[in-house]
């Protein structure tokens, strides 16, 4: 069986959460105030990590599939697991079109999109193929990569900002921003429910608390100042992108030599949505073989994948259509999968966990796990 | 092995299919548009105007200059209409300035810039520039002084405008920022300067707008207070005159503060200047030695920066068009006073009261102590 250390997991939650979101940014319309919303959707989330994590830590080994069927019963944990199977599938696909979305309009203009998604599946569907250990071993590499970009850029451009640009705080006053704050939750922190299909291979026993939190948190961190610093370099134009951190890297100038630094900044995009595209086709594989009783997901990893390039290709018409899904729909979409099933999943463990025949045994373990 | 049999020639098959070429374009296939120029067209909408780069390969590549004129009925129009004349589809990735004639810029600005912004080729920070006095047309077709062509001197004259300061290098970047904000923009103005049989395209001064309209002109030196104001200045010189000699003073850094004050119905904006300027140039013999003529000069320099930016305020009251930003700053510190004052904003604006304090610092004389009788 693989398993993967928590470092690893880390890096591989940091990643996940990043990617696609410091490509498109946050869909918020609070312009300015979106920082305030970010570190507000933040704190919206933390009670659900602690939830997805309990979930993970009483049913520890087991992949999301696993505890749906031992929790709710041959049929009705099929009915969830096809559920989760479609949401990241889904969110796979919504990661390969922002990118390729992202590489057409910005570089190849001429090429059609689904070459672009199809060049950028092959990669996706080998990692997953190779397996969660091997995508965990990636990202520890490459997350300081992109954390470096991501800080050598943002120093660079430090001479192009206008730390006005963020006052007036609150100008769009304080429901507003409370509601700008869930879109922070739904997209991207909630998302992170899709670990419950990888956290199983944790080595520790436990540690799943540590994991969400801490990957949660630096993931945060790094996107609130990102949204600062297009911000300050935007400002009043921030909301006029589809790519707003392209868009403000764009400015770097340094003397005459050191200017039209944004391609870098594409680096991070593909690292980023890399991983998590492979993170959700290899959950997406995980569920489809544990419905149809599969021995092995590795044989249907090309299919599958190739299913969410085609799903990627036509999830939208155009651009405006994805923006659109963004920032009006994907929030309320999100809900039942983020907020609703998992708090169902957890109610009902715990209550599994009481009436389990061993309870002093068992509190005595969950203890020991929560101290540690 | 057999394995690797397989293996060899998908290899080799994929090493040649994947170059991430799906087209690919030569240099001398393309017109490289380095400038452009927009008027009312005659029979049609807009006509807009092309510098290009027509690079031609043979032994030694060569690269000339040409400009050719289309008219269309948008910009993005005329654009590709440049095919049919030039031959070659243009490259948009290197423009660096857009002239625009009065005309389109008493109409409404916005209507032509759209395009270069919306464009993924073009690029945003390539200057606009506002034609006074001739057609934009005139200005690409003008006499070349130094350099090979007329957009890249034109481009580098505002990059260099940090050192005289008496044009705004306003970049569309800038032109978008301030266009979403509270304040009025201001564009670099280009003139024909006629001199014996040729004419040469001059950059002074500055076109001043009411949100998206051409409401008037700064001269070089407005232009030089406003920018005092903005906080813009990054050189330039101040000359102060000290009957009968003129001093020149070398602008050597610049901090302006803007402090907004609301009290009920009533506005203060504060203006603080803080200058730090060296002496360049006396015209007779001034005797900056002296410690009390030293602070002599300061202070007249002090006091005659202060008329000028009082002069232009005036200025831009008169024309109804914020070009300071101080709606903006009201904004940023009162957002509930902006919510009431803002569709009046044109009349509030001339009834503000202004406060200015100029502090002028001559930190040296430059190479003399003592000039010559």
């Amino acid at each position: 069986m693989v398993k993967i250390t928590d470092k690893e997991a880390i890096c591989i939650a940091v990643l996940f959460l990043l990617g696609s979101n410091i490509v498109i940014g946050s869909g918020l319309d609070v312009k300015n105030d979106n920082w305030i919303a970010g570190i507000l959707g933040l704190i919206y989330f933390i009670p659900f990590a602690l939830i997805y994590a309990r979930i993970q830590v009483l049913h520890e080994g087991r992949d999301l599939p696993e505890i749906a069927e031992l929790l709710f019963g041959k049929v009705f944990g099929a009915v969830i697991i096809a559920i989760y199977t479609w949401y990241s599938l889904h969110v796979g696909a919504l990661v390969l079109r922002n990118f390729g979305e992202f590489v057409k309009i910005t570089s190849l203009t001429e090429t059609p999109l689904i070459v672009i998604m199809l060049s950028f599946s092959i990669i996706i569907i080998v990692a997953a193929r190779l397996g969660i250990e091997v995508i965990g071993r990636i990202s520890t590499y490459a997350l300081p990569v992109v954390i470096l970009i991501l800080i050598l850029m943002e120093v660079l451009s430090i001479s192009q900002m206008n730390f006005n640009y963020i006052k007036p705080y609150f100008a769009h006053g304080l429901p507003k921003i409370a509601r700008a704050g869930f879109s922070a939750f739904t997209f991207p922190f909630g998302e992170s429910v899709i670990f419950l299909g990888i956290f199983y291979s944790l080595k520790k026993r436990g540690s799943a608390y540590k994991v969400f939190l801490t990957g949660v948190i630096t993931a945060s961190i790094v996107l609130i100042t990102l949204t600062l610093v297009n911000t300050f370099i935007l400002g009043p134009v921030k909301d006029d992108f589809y790519f707003p951190s392209y868009s403000s890297f764009s400015r770097i100038q340094l003397g005459n030599f050191l200017q039209r630094m944004e391609g870098t900044i594409s680096v991070s995009y593909a690292i980023t949505c890399f991983i998590k595209a492979s993170v959700c086709l290899f959950v997406t594989c995980k569920g489809i073989s544990y419905i149809f009783k599969l021995t092995d997901y590795r044989f249907i990893t090309i299919q599958t994948g190739l299913v969410m390039t085609y799903l990627a290709f036509i999830l939208y018409e155009n651009t405006v259509e994805m923006e659109n899904w963004v920032l009006n729909i994907y929030d309320y979409y999100a809900i039942p999968f983020q907020v609703i099933i998992p708090l169902f999943i957890w109610v009902w463990a715990e209550i599994k966990n009481r009436i389990s025949k061993n309870p002093k045994e068992k509190t005595a373990n969950y203890q020991s796990e929560e101290t540690q | 092995m057999r394995r690797k049999l397989i293996l060899f020639p998908a290899l080799v098959f994929i090493l040649f299919t994947l170059t991430s070429c799906w087209n690919y374009r030569e240099v001398n296939e393309m017109a490289i548009v380095i400038g452009a120029a927009l008027d009312k067209g005659l029979t049609n909408n807009y006509m807009l105007t092309v510098e290009l780069l027509d690079v031609s390969d043979g032994k030694e590549t060569q690269v000339s200059t040409k400009v050719l004129s289309i008219e269309g009925e948008t910009v993005f129009d005329a654009v590709r209409k440049l095919i049919s004349i030039g031959g070659k589809r243009g490259y948009w990735g290197h423009i660096r300035v857009l002239v625009i004639s009065e005309e389109i810029a008493g109409e409404n600005i916005t209507q032509v810039i759209r395009f270069f912004r919306q464009d993924a080729e073009a690029r945003s920070d390539l200057y606009i520039i506002i034609a006074k006095g001739c057609s934009a047309k005139e200005i690409l077709h003008a006499n070349k002084t130094i350099g090979r062509d007329i957009s890249t001197s034109l481009a580098q004259s505002l990059e260099n405008s940090q050192f005289l300061s008496e044009s705004p290098p306003t970049t569309l970047y800038i032109l978008s920022q301030e266009l979403k904000s509270e304040i009025s923009p201001t564009l670099p103005v280009v003139t024909l300067l006629t001199s014996e049989d040729k004419t040469i395209p001059i950059i002074s001064g500055a076109a001043v707008f009411q949100k998206t309209k051409l409401a008037g002109y700064l001269n070089g030196d407005e232009t030089k207070a406003m920018l005092f104001i903005k906080n813009e200045i990054k050189g330039g010189v101040m000359v102060t005159k000290k009957d009968p000699a003129l001093i020149s003073l070398e602008i050597l850094r610049n901090n302006t503060k803007i402090k907004t004050q609301t009290d009920g119905d009533r506005i203060t904006v504060d203006i603080t200047v803080e200058t730090k300027a060296a002496i360049d140039e006396v015209t007779c013999n001034v005797e900056f030695s002296n410690l009390v003529i030293f602070d002599d000069i300061q202070s007249l320099s002090e006091a005659q920066l202060k008329d000028k930016l009082e002069n232009v305020i005036d200025k831009a009251r008169n024309l109804r068009a914020d070009i300071f930003g101080f709606g903006q700053k009201i904004y940023e510190n009162d957002p509930k006073k902006w919510d009431e004052i803002k569709d009046n904003y044109e009349e509030e604006f001339t009834n503000i009261k202004v406060n200015i304090a100029v502090k002028v610092e001559i930190v040296n004389t430059s190479f003399i102590y003592k000039q010559f009788e």
